[in-house]
Formats: structure tokens, C-alpha cells, sequence
């Protein structure tokens, strides 16, 4: 048993000193604290002496206080951690099987909760369109102005300027075999069939798609969209439909404008770099992109916006909790919105080239 | 197309169990209210309020029992639902205005989901119901340029608005001065008198439930504890509700303190 004076003002220097070693006296022997000439206990040491006594008590030992002043003991009293039942720990993670039936049954809940969101976000659409529910007037166009006419001047740069990139890039290539002209027939095809809706696809996923998301993700934790259900509104025809409706008529043409912004810059290149007339670059181009060329990436833009809209709607309007979670939906929506309409598009690369 | 019951009760709920996940909230509540009543419904946090709300008003899928709203069950979508709705309002806690739209909008919002222009009529019925809640001038504002009070103002001029039979308001004092709060309070009494109006209100506010409630349902952890008039609750009621109304606090989960052993 060892006997330990405390001094007469614990304080914060106290606790930090002399914490340490008493709490390893604690877990070999008896303590006994002589008190009696404590004036001041500073909240640290306080937490310090309860801590001391629970060690002590968990290694089988005691600690007594000697002749304790009256500050001490109230002190201590205020500050009382309560009893020594053992704080309440994580639930342990469960057996490994059953976390794998878990996840398993999640997939397939999942999967089904998508079907039912895309199916309602079809139906929810036709009645927009048929007008047997009803939406604000105006909301498809301002969604469109919104989604997708303030998005055009990024998706024509950026397409520009990667294809000014690919031209100079190719440009070089191409004058070593002697077929600088056919400058024209790559740029032309690559854009129109792959970079344009593609790179489109990209722009407006992390865009738009974030847009949408963090705006509906934000009224579901508000309880708007409870709301709008207590008015009669059906998320998916007065929320869904307009942004799909706008996306689906701005896609193609984002995806042409981007096309035109790439083929442009190739025929700078063409001419300042290769030395090529602009009419000689037209007539190969037009050689070599054909009208069905031109009909795919409409289609292929068509299906990309209903994918970007299907994500960013369903990640938002599933957000529950508090702001933070609105961040995490939107990082989400632009992660899955760019990965699928990837996996779309290398879908129909397959489909068309093999 | 009428509600099948379009007189005698506006909300019967029967054996009512929900929760969220594996969680029980609550555990066979039923209850029965009569039209043109004022309820409030309390409680402790956690005691299933909220998750009564959201289950009665078909935002939640009951795991059993049986929910019905002017005689429709909210959670199941169809032409019946979609009557018993365009008959009864909802004020949320924080107004959960439409953050797009203005408060001239918000308030013609459920004319136009009924499919009526936002003009016209509709524009003259909003303008009624926000001059009624002294909100006319606010037309043009966005909801993020009005303060706490206004919103629920403008919440309930668009609640209102389709003149439903029974509204449901959540915490409708919640984050409001007092004196905001008793003027709300007032607005809504005279509402019920005016217009008749059956209002059912989840509530922890005290002086609101003295001033405007009739009848009070009070639940804890998540089942009925006590239902019936508010003079027989002050009187007879079991004690928890009567240390409620008298501010007491529940002091009974407190824990031991830790003694320490002295010698001398």
C-alpha cells in the first residue's frame, strides 16, 4: 500500500505530472490519498482521481482518501462519472455468413428498388406529357434552360479544345504517311460517333447531374418532397419528368454542338498547320460521315440523359438525414452518373462494331 | 366521388405498429377523431409523435393496423388517396416551402397539381388565404428571403388553401419567439372556429396545448398513454401527463453516484 499526499492546488499541472505515475501505482497496490489540505480542484484533475479509482478497482485494488477537505469531496462529487457498470460498446460485427447473406439480399433490394424507380420515372413522365397529372407550368422549360442551354458554352469549349488537341496530335502522324487529308475523316468520325456525345455525356454528368441532386437531395431533407406528397404531387411526374424531358431534347443537341466544336478545330489545324483549303476539308468530312453516323449519337445522347437523370434523381430523392448527406449524394451522383454512361457507351461500341 | 366516411370520424387509426429498419417505434396505437375537434397529440422526444404523423399521413408504410384519413389510407396511391389529400391540409415544421418557387406560387401550388392555371381564380383564392394569414405582401419573395415565422405563415395560407376539412400541423410553434408563436396559435383557433376546421396537432409546447386543445393524445415510448378531454388529463390523468403540464421533469433515470471511501 502506498500513501500519497495530494497538494493543495490540483491543477491542470498536477494532472499531467503526476497522472501518469499514480495510475500505475494504481494497478499494483493500494492507494491512500491524504486530502486534507486540498483548496482547489481544477476539472482535469478531478477526471484524473475518478480514473485513477477505476483502475485501481479494475485491477482489484482500492483507493481511499485520507481525512479528505470538504472541497475534495464536492468536488469530486460534481464531477461524478457515475457507476462502475462498464460503458456500452459497439455492437460487435456479426458472422461473417450472415453479413454475406446481407449484402446479397441488399443487391438484390437495390436492384429491385431501381427497377421500381425507373419504371415510376417512365410512367410519371407519360403523365406529365398526357396531362393526366399536373406539373408547374414551365418547369420542363426551365429545366431546359437550367440543364441544358447554360451548359453549352463549357461542353463547345472543352470538345474544342481536346479537338484541337487530337488534331495536332494526329495532324503530325498522318503528314509522315503523306495523308495529312485525311484529317478531315478522323476528325469527323471520332467526333460525331465517340468524343462528342461522349465527352457531352461527361460535362453534363458532373454538371447537371450534380445540379439535380444536390437540389433534390436538399428538398428531401427539408421535407419538401413530404410535402409535395401530402399535396397530391407524384415525385416522379412533378419532379422526375421535367428534368428528364429537358435532358432528353438538350442531350442530342449538346452532343452535335459538341461534335461541330471538335470538327472545328480539327479544320483550324487542317489549314494553319497542314496547309489543307477549308472546301477540300469539307468534302472529305462529309465523305465520310454518313447520316446514320449522326442518327446513333443522337440516340446514344438520348440514352445517356436518361441514365444521368435516372442517377442523379434517385440519389437525391433517397437522401435522408442532415446536410452532409446532400454532399455525399451529389459526389455520388457525379462518380455513378460518369461511370455508367461509360459502361453505355462501350455497350454500344459493341453492339455496332463487332 | 364521395369519401366513405364523409361524416363521423376524420382519422381512425387502429392497432397501428411502425418503425423504421428493425426498429419498433410504435406499438399498437389506436385512436379515433371526431370532425371539427382540436387534438394535440405529445410526448417525450422519442416517445413516436413524429412517426405517428408521418404514418398517418401515408409517408410511411405501416407495419400493421390500420390508418384511415376521411375514411381513405394515404399509403396506398389511388383516386381515393388522392380525394382524402385535396381534403385535408399539412403544416410542416419548417414550412417545407417549394425553394424554386415564390410564396405566391407555393400558395396556388396545390390548385395547380389539381390542374388549374396559376392565374385567375387561383390567384385570387392564394391572395385570399395569405391575406387571411397576413401574408399578401410577401407574394413575389422566394422562401429563403423570409424568416421562420413567415414561412409557416405562407406554409399555412398554402395548406389552406383547397379549404380542407382537417389539418394536420408538426411542432407548429417549433423555433418561434413566443410571441410569434402564440399569434400562430391564435391564427389557427381562428381558423377552427371560422371555418370549422378539424386540426390535429403534434406538439410539446405547453402553452399552445392549453390555449387551443381540446382533447389530447399522449404517447409514450411509442403507445397510448392517455386519451381524452384536457380537463380530465389536468385532473385525472396518470402522472407523467400531469408532471408534464406541470413542467416537472422526469427525474427517474438518474444514476447512483459512485461513493468514494474515506478514513480518517
Amino acid at each position: 500500500m502506498a500513501e500519497i499526499l495530494l497538494p493543495t492546488r490540483l491543477q491542470r499541472a498536477w494532472a499531467l505530472e503526476e497522472g501518469g505515475g499514480l495510475e500505475t501505482l494504481a494497478k499494483k497496490e493500494d492507494l491512500v490519498l491524504r486530502g486534507s489540505g486540498v483548496l482547489e480542484v481544477d476539472v482535469l484533475s478531478a477526471g484524473t482521481l475518478h480514473h485513477i479509482r477505476r483502475l485501481a478497482r479494475e485491477h482489484g485494488h482500492k483507493v481511499l482518501l485520507r481525512a479528505p477537505s470538504q472541497v475534495l469531496l464536492d468536488r469530486l462529487a460534481a464531477l461524478d462519472p457515475g457507476p462502475d457498470a462498464p460503458l456500452p460498446v459497439a455492437a460487435t460485427p456479426r458472422p461473417v455468413l450472415e453479413r454475406l447473406g446481407q449484402s446479397g439480399w441488399d443487391v438484390v433490394s437495390h436492384v429491385a428498388e431501381a427497377w421500381a424507380f425507373g419504371v415510376g420515372m417512365v410512367l410519371g413522365t407519360w403523365s406529365l406529357v398526357s396531362r393526366r397529372e399536373h406539373g408547374w407550368p414551365g418547369a420542363t422549360s426551365r429545366q431546359l434552360y437550367e440543364l441544358g442551354a447554360s451548359g453549352l458554352p463549357v461542353v463547345v469549349l472543352l470538345t474544342g479544345l481536346i479537338g484541337l488537341t487530337l488534331a495536332l496530335l494526329m495532324g503530325q502522324q498522318l503528314a509522315i504517311y503523306g495523308e495529312s487529308i485525311h484529317l478531315a475523316t478522323f476528325m469527323g468520325i471520332s467526333f460525331v460517333r465517340e468524343v462528342g456525345p461522349m465527352l457531352t455525356a461527361v460535362i453534363i454528368a458532373g454538371r447537371s447531374g450534380s445540379a439535380i441532386t444536390a437540389e433534390l437531395a436538399s428538398m428531401a431533407v427539408q421535407q419538401e418532397v413530404d410535402a409535395l406528397h401530402t399535396l397530391g404531387a407524384r415525385e416522379a411526374s412533378f419532379l422526375v419528368a421535367p428534368r428528364l424531358l429537358a435532358l432528353l431534347v438538350a442531350m442530342p443537341f449538346l452532343s452535335l454542338f459538341a461534335s461541330a466544336s471538335g470538327i472545328a478545330a480539327g479544320l483550324v489545324v487542317a489549314v494553319f498547320q497542314l496547309g489543307l483549303s477549308p472546301a477540300l476539308y469539307f468534302q472529305i468530312l462529309v465523305q465520310s460521315v454518313h447520316a446514320q453516323d449522326i442518327l446513333y449519337t443522337l440516340l446514344k445522347s438520348a440514352v445517356f440523359a436518361t441514365i444521368i437523370v435516372f442517377i442523379a434523381c434517385r440519389n437525391g430523392l433517397a437522401t435522408r438525414g442532415g446536410s452532409d448527406s446532400v454532399g455525399r449524394a451529389t459526389t455520388n451522383t457525379v462518380v455513378e452518373g460518369i461511370f455508367w454512361t461509360i459502361v453505355a457507351d462501350c455497350v454500344f461500341a459493341l453492339v455496332l462494331y463487332l | 366521388m364521395s369519401l366513405p366516411s364523409d361524416d363521423g370520424a376524420v382519422l381512425s387509426v387502429g392497432h397501428l405498429r411502425a418503425g423504421y429498419g428493425t426498429r419498433e417505434i410504435l406499438k399498437d396505437v389506436s385512436v379515433e377523431m371526431a370532425a371539427g375537434e382540436i387534438r394535440a397529440i405529445l410526448g417525450g422526444s422519442g416517445s413516436g409523435k413524429s412517426t405517428f404523423l408521418r404514418n398517418v399521413l401515408g409517408l410511411e408504410k405501416p407495419w400493421s393496423g390500420e390508418v384511415r384519413v376521411l375514411g381513405a389510407d394515404l399509403s396506398v396511391p389511388g383516386p381515393e388517396a388522392d380525394l382524402a389529400l385535396s381534403r385535408m391540409g399539412v403544416l410542416f415544421q419548417d414550412g417545407a416551402l417549394v425553394t424554386s418557387l415564390t410564396v405566391g406560387q407555393n400558395t396556388m401550388l396545390p390548385l395547380v397539381l389539381d390542374g388549374i392555371a396559376p392565374k385567375g381564380a387561383a390567384r385570387e383564392l392564394a391572395r385570399a388565404r395569405l391575406s387571411q394569414v397576413g401574408m399578401v405582401d410577401a407574394w413575389s419573395l422566394f422562401p429563403a428571403e423570409l424568416s421562420g415565422g413567415m414561412r409557416k405563415r405562407a406554409a399555412l395560407a398554402r395548406a389552406l388553401v383547397r379549404e380542407p376539412r382537417i389539418l394536420f400541423c408538426d411542432e407548429p410553434s417549433a423555433g418561434l419567439d413566443p410571441l410569434t408563436a402564440r399569434e400562430l396559435d391564435n391564427l389557427l383557433l381562428e381558423l377552427h372556429r371560422s371555418l370549422g376546421l378539424t386540426l390535429v396537432m403534434v406538439s410539446h409546447e405547453i402553452e399552445s396545448i392549453k390555449l387551443l386543445a381540446q382533447r389530447i393524445l399522449y404517447l409514450d415510448a411509442g403507445a397510448v398513454l392517455f386519451d381524452g378531454t384536457l380537463e380530465d388529463a389536468l385532473q385525472n390523468g396518470p402522472d407523467r401527463v400531469r408532471d408534464f403540464f406541470a413542467r416537472r421533469v422526469d427525474s427517474g433515470d438518474r444514476l447512483e453516484p459512485s461513493t468514494w471511501e474515506t478514513i480518517p
